[in-house]
């Protein structure tokens, strides 16, 4: 008896193992990732080859030229779930992957890819266990420290030559539009890591958006001043049938950006990020103790007193239940990012009506003189590295160039077809991933040619998918009344557009830019979450539990909790 | 007749067990021949633990560096007891270990008492089918993300929502169920309570049902009533694996319910909601604290390592139950 | 039962009303999801859909389907749920049956017992553990969500205590007539054990279903994420992602904010927990069978 179960036993556990056996030879599910693309285009010399992680010589001439031999790059990046591919198609072969092998011989294969979330957690880890792909991409909100540590440790590539060589001219003019960014990663003149840069300035301004069929049956007021614009909220209240004024967040973020108008500039306090500028002494130092935020405190405090500001503001997560006031109709005025047409418009119209969506305009200031200033922070995306065992920094310049001459120059033959097929559904930023450097002037030069396009009804000078896509969905929304064209609409589509509103700003130098032009300081992990105490201390102001004058004693303790720490930091890096 | 979970009275044999271990060789050897099975048996699971769990764990001695994962485990330096000295200096941490005991241990109370009288009501029915199908019901809302729960729970909860609608129809005022800091952390209480008491359930579901059958009929023949049965047979037979469950939940007691409170928590509620994964989350976003979290892990672990052995002693002492 | 007095029985109408006014309660999170999940995005975003669905639709549950990508997860779970049950359950009992011995009987048994606890209170983090699952080469293999954990002590620990409670009786018969340890474990413990087994095996199910930051950590490629992970992924956060890549970015992931699509992935992630629970819960109801006591 005792035998036949010993048996027993040792066949439970040779079941288990053949199960291990068995599910080891066949991964869970099958990626038919590594293979060589295949493209039924004229092979490229040596395409047939196994790529190499080896040493290549890069050939001579422009970032044009393709390698002689394969060349391989082991990539690691985040991948949001929601792009899809084409049939069959995946992140190890797509379009793209098969444009640099067949373009350049250069084979991209991605080790591992995470999800937006997690890629700083799995970057750690990766670079705990010593496994550091060939090239990836630190996020900008990555630690500040991660930079740094991996480049003092002697892990990450020099990319001096590589990028002075074999990076295309219109990336290296990059550095000409916003030449501080790159200097973020350059340690003592050697450039360790490409900036990805950002689309643009002109996103950066936020707007005083106003329900339009409320605001023209008001019987479109200029709103220059602040009182202007609590006589349309109360109008909107009264006969309109708002239930408050302006939609404020949990985050606060909504309501900080409104402190221009007071001449206030604050920062997104819930992300610990300040704004930063000269007091009359030429010190540096945040928003927050500034008097004018008094000002802003004083007017917030009273806009909940009067009902203009929600008593749930607290509860209103600003991607959903805030969101769900606004297409529902219970407020009519909102200060937010120039994308608003995406985010709500498609729910408005369908829940409301068809002008039932939100204008953007310049936010009005105390004396009407002039709009209130723009702010501007550090737009920087993010960095491209490379691990220091890389062997072919030239070939990642080139992947670089490539993507970039593809996706954002002006000088590249692409019909519709093509442009559908590599940029299709925002394709471009789930294949390139990390070669893709943005093109600073992108947004500008595409409001630019999107709406002289829609002003003359000529769409051939459009040139980027992102130009191509733009028009098109503004089309949408004139011709069809198709309200997922509000997005590009309302952000470029006409002359009172987001757009429109924000090169106003730039054109009469309304603007002011933080001094930190960085995304964080190393020092700043020292601090703590110092934005804790002023979010906690503001929302019991605002709500009238403690008068304007407490902020002083907070501003005292946020010095004592770790502001000092991040005022001297800041003057130490940017001061004059 | 044994029931279920019946307590194990051991005389405490420690002096004798000392020089069982270490006293002649001869005694190991012959012990060994008789116990080899249960080693054998015991033997893949230790060696799974010692691989897994047992492995990792040199990582402890992060709350001890300033570890940065570019630096390892090697080559970060030694910073001592810096950052609980840091932690414990600021007041909004200090704070936060106050209100995670607060509403944890009410968590624990109110969840085990209302999984215990379900499972008791829930005994009583008698028609296998409606039993199998409440006792589904009552555990979906364990498997159904705060994320979900967070948005209808606001809508639900808001001052115009439903329930003040409701409570304002009753004639009360109406109560700020997230906004206010003295009402948020019931309103956290109560809102687990209803999402974990099902699951709960079904560990005492399956004790109640194994005790003995026989022992409700003599009840009966001695002329015991429902009520009478349950207070004298079912709850105290039930006595072990209650006091089991608290005792393991101790072991958690740190954990409030990150997740539940990170979306439906606010800055206005900070002073009593905020608690220490909710405070280490924000403190992240300045930058991955990788020491300080292990610190806290650290102190938490040692935390809930002290509350288990008192209630395992407590148990012990008071009820002669040995959980372990 | 036949008996009731009229106090039982008016007992027993109040606790079918209260028993079904609270699974009322309970049941209210499920049907809102099954009302978001078949409603039309707009009444969604405006936080009107509560109980039934508005501008009914089944694009939700097409969408699912067609993407291919749930299907995947699915599949991934279901492998990961199969191998995880069996290496608990095997670990469990062989682990639970020798610990519930007292130390007369088994005298390393306190020793292995410290050995399992501390491991519920002590861990080492994260790092080391994905260093280790690295070293062994066990990324982006299944075993790697499954092995590790292979020893639930908290169920071990209920387990153990279940089979404590059980009549001496039973194993001595069997001693008495020459069994040993393996012959009683098998043959004399496993089937009076049914309502213990069944408890920690729908933990363990439940666990592994459910569980999904291992399955992002430990996953290279996203195509081998488990169900719930992939769900993580859907449920992300948007203020983390605006973070993450800046706001202009967002305008090309506004998409993502399609609440009624996850709605039905979520939903139809919980059936295979809604289908276990019930099919486990026959075994509560046998409770001990008095007759394997051998007279």
């Amino acid at each position: 008896m005792k035998k036949k179960l010993l048996a027993l036993l040792l066949a439970t556990l040779m079941i288990v193992s053949f199960f291990a056996a068995c599910t080891n030879d066949t991964p869970a599910v099958d990626t038919p990732a590594t293979e060589a693309p295949t493209v039924d285009t004229p092979a490229t010399p040596g395409a047939d080859l196994e790529p190499t992680r080896e040493h290549v010589p890069p050939p001579e001439g422009d970032w044009m030229t393709p390698f002689d031999r394969p060349v391989k790059i082991l990539a690691a990046a985040e991948q949001g779930l929601n792009w899809f591919f084409q049939d069959g198609d995946d992140i190890n072969n797509n379009p793209w992957t098969r444009l640099y092998a067949e373009y350049l011989n250069v084979h991209v294969e991605f080790e591992w890819t995470t999800t937006v979330d997690e890629i700083e957690t799995r970057l750690n880890l990766a670079i705990a266990a010593g496994n550091l792909p060939d090239v990836f991409h630190i996020p900008r909100t990555a630690d500040p420290r991660l930079f740094h540590e991996l480049q003092s440790q002697g892990m990450l590539l020099d990319l001096t030559d590589a990028y002075r060589n074999y990076a295309s001219q219109r990336i290296r003019d990059h550095e000409l539009v916003d030449p501080y960014t790159i200097q973020g990663f350059t340690v003592d003149g050697r450039i360790y890591g490409i900036p990805r840069y950002y689309y643009g300035q002109i996103d950066q301004p936020w707007h005083m958006w106003f329900r339009k069929d409320w605001y023209e049956a008001a019987g479109s007021p200029e709103i220059r001043t602040v009182a202007d614009l609590e006589n349309l909220m109360r109008t909107f209240m009264n006969d309109f049938g708002a239930s408050y004024g302006i939609a404020v967040d949990s985050d606060l973020e909504w309501l900080f950006r409104t402190a221009p108008m007071f001449g206030a500039y604050i920062g997104n306090i819930h992300n610990n990020e300040y704004f930063w500028r000269a007091d009359e002494t030429g010190r540096l130092r945040p928003g927050i103790a500034f008097p004018e935020f008094l000002v802003a405190l004083e007017y917030w405090q009273n806009w909940f007193a009067e009902g203009f500001i929600s008593p749930d503001f607290m509860t209103m997560d600003p991607w959903g239940r805030g969101q769900e006031d606004i297409v529902n109709g219970l407020v009519g005025v909102q200060c937010w990012w120039q994308w608003w047409g995406w985010a709500n418009g498609p729910s408005i119209v369908g829940l409301q009506n068809n002008d039932a969506y939100f204008i953007p305009f310049n936010l009005p200031t105390l004396d009407g003189s002039t709009p209130a200033r723009g702010q501007i922070f550090f737009p920087n995306t993010g960095v491209t590295v490379a691990s220091a065992n890389f062997q072919n920094p030239a070939a990642l310049m080139k992947v670089i160039s490539l993507v970039d001459h593809y996706v954002f120059s002006a000088d590249t033959p692409m019909t519709p077809a093509d442009i559908d097929y590599f940029m299709g559904e925002g394709r471009e930023h789930a294949m390139t991933q990390i070669f893709q450097i943005i093109d600073p002037h992108a947004d500008l030069t595409q409001f630019q040619y999107v709406l002289r396009a829609l002003e003359t009804g000529d769409d051939s000078e459009l040139f980027t998918g992102g130009m191509m896509s733009k028009f098109r969905e503004s089309r949408a929304w004139l011709d069809e009344q198709d309200p997922h064209g509000l997005g590009a609409f309302l952000q470029m589509g006409f002359a009172g557009s987001a757009y429109a509103r924000s090169q106003h700003l730039f054109d009469h130098g309304h603007i002011v830019q933080t001094a930190l032009w960085t995304t964080s300081l190393p020092e700043f992990a020292a601090a703590g979450n110092t934005g804790d105490l002023i979010m906690e201390e503001v929302m019991q102001i605002i709500v009238g539990n403690q008068p304007v004058e407490h902020f002083l004693t907070v501003l005292e303790q946020w010095y004592a909790q770790g502001g000092q720490i991040k005022e001297d930091a800041v003057n130490l890096h940017f001061g004059g | 007749m044994g029931s279920a979970m019946d307590a194990h009275l051991e005389a405490p044999v420690r002096k004798k067990k000392k020089e069982r271990y270490f006293g002649g060789g001869g005694r190991i050897i012959k012990r060994f021949r008789k116990e080899w099975p249960l080693h054998l048996l015991v033997l893949p699971a230790f060696v799974v633990t010692l691989i897994f769990s047992y492995g990792p764990m040199y990582g402890l001695i992060m709350a001890f560096q300033d570890f940065h994962p570019v630096r390892g485990f090697h080559g970060s330096p030694w910073v001592g007891l810096e950052h609980f000295r840091w932690l414990f200096a600021q007041p909004a941490f200090v704070r936060t270990i106050y209100n995670t005991f607060f509403i944890s241990i009410f968590k624990i109370i109110f969840s085990t008492f209302a999984s215990i009288l379900f499972a008791l009501l829930l005994n009583e029915i008698r028609v296998a089918f409606c039993k199998r199908f409440f006792q589904t019901i009552v555990y979906i809302p364990h498997f159904i993300s705060w994320i979900i729960l967070a948005g209808v729970m606001q809508t639900i909860l808001a001052s115009d929502g439903i329930l003040n609608s409701l409570i304002m129809g009753l004639g009360f005022d109406r109560v700020p169920f997230l906004s206010d800091p003295s009402v948020f952390p019931w309103t956290m209480i109560w809102s687990d309570v209803w999402k974990s008491f099902g699951f709960g359930t079904v560990v005492y579901l399956a004790a109640i049902t194994s005790i003995d059958p026989q022992i409700y009929e003599s009840a009966v023949v001695d002329g015991a009533g429902k009520f009478r049965q349950i207070i004298s047979i079912t709850i105290p037979t039930m006595g072990p694996i209650i006091v089991l469950m608290l005792t393991l939940n101790m072991g958690n007691v740190l954990n409030a319910g990150f997740d539940q409170i990170f979306n439906l928590y606010s800055p206005i509620v900070y002073s009593t909601g905020d608690i220490i994964d909710t405070y280490l989350f924000r403190l992240g976003i300045q930058g991955a604290q990788f020491s300080v979290g292990a610190a806290v892990g650290l102190m938490r672990a040692v935390v809930s390592a002290i509350l288990m052995s008192i209630s395992l002693f407590f148990a012990y002492k008071v009820a002669n139950y040995k959980i372990f | 039962m036949k008996f009731m007095t009229r106090g039982e029985k008016i007992f027993n109408v109040f606790n079918y009303i209260f028993i079904g006014l609270v699974c009322l309660l309970c049941a209210l999170p499920i049907i809102h999801i099954l009302a978001v999940s078949f409603s039309s995005a707009q009444y969604v975003v405006g936080g009107r859909v509560s109980f039934w669905p508005m501008g009914f639709t089944i694009e939700s549950y097409t969408f699912a389907f067609r993407s291919g990508r749930f299907m995947t997860a699915f599949w991934v779970s279901i492998q990961r749920v199969t191998l995880g049950l069996i290496v608990n359950m095997f670990l469990l009992v062989t682990t639970a049956y020798p610990l519930s011995k007292t130390t007369q009987e088994f005298s390393a048994r306190n020793y292995y017992m410290a050995f399992f606890a501390i491991t519920m209170i002590f861990g080492g983090g994260i790092i080391p553990f994905y260093i280790l699952i690295s070293d062994l080469g066990m990324l982006d293999s299944i075993w790697s969500l499954v092995i590790p954990g292979g020893l639930p002590v908290f169920s071990m620990i209920i387990l153990m205590n279940f089979i404590r409670g059980l009549p001496k009786e039973l194993e001595e018969a069997a001693m008495i007539d020459g069994a040993g340890y393996f012959s009683v474990l098998a043959l004399i413990m496993l089937p009076v054990l049914k309502p213990a087994l069944a408890t920690v095996a729908l933990f363990s199910f439940v666990h592994h279903w459910n569980e999904w930051l291992l399955g992002m950590l430990f996953m290279n490629d996203p195509s081998n994420f488990p169900l719930q992970t992939y769900l993580q992924v859907l449920l992300t956060n948007f203020s983390d992602l605006i973070r993450a890549m800046g706001p202009d970015f967002m305008q090309l992931v506004a998409r993502m904010n399609e609440r009624s699509g996850r709605a039905a992935q979520l939903f139809l992630g919980l059936i295979p927990i809604l289908v276990i629970y019930p099919f486990l819960q026959k075994y509560f109801t046998k409770g001990l069978v008095i007759g394997s006591v051998k007279g």
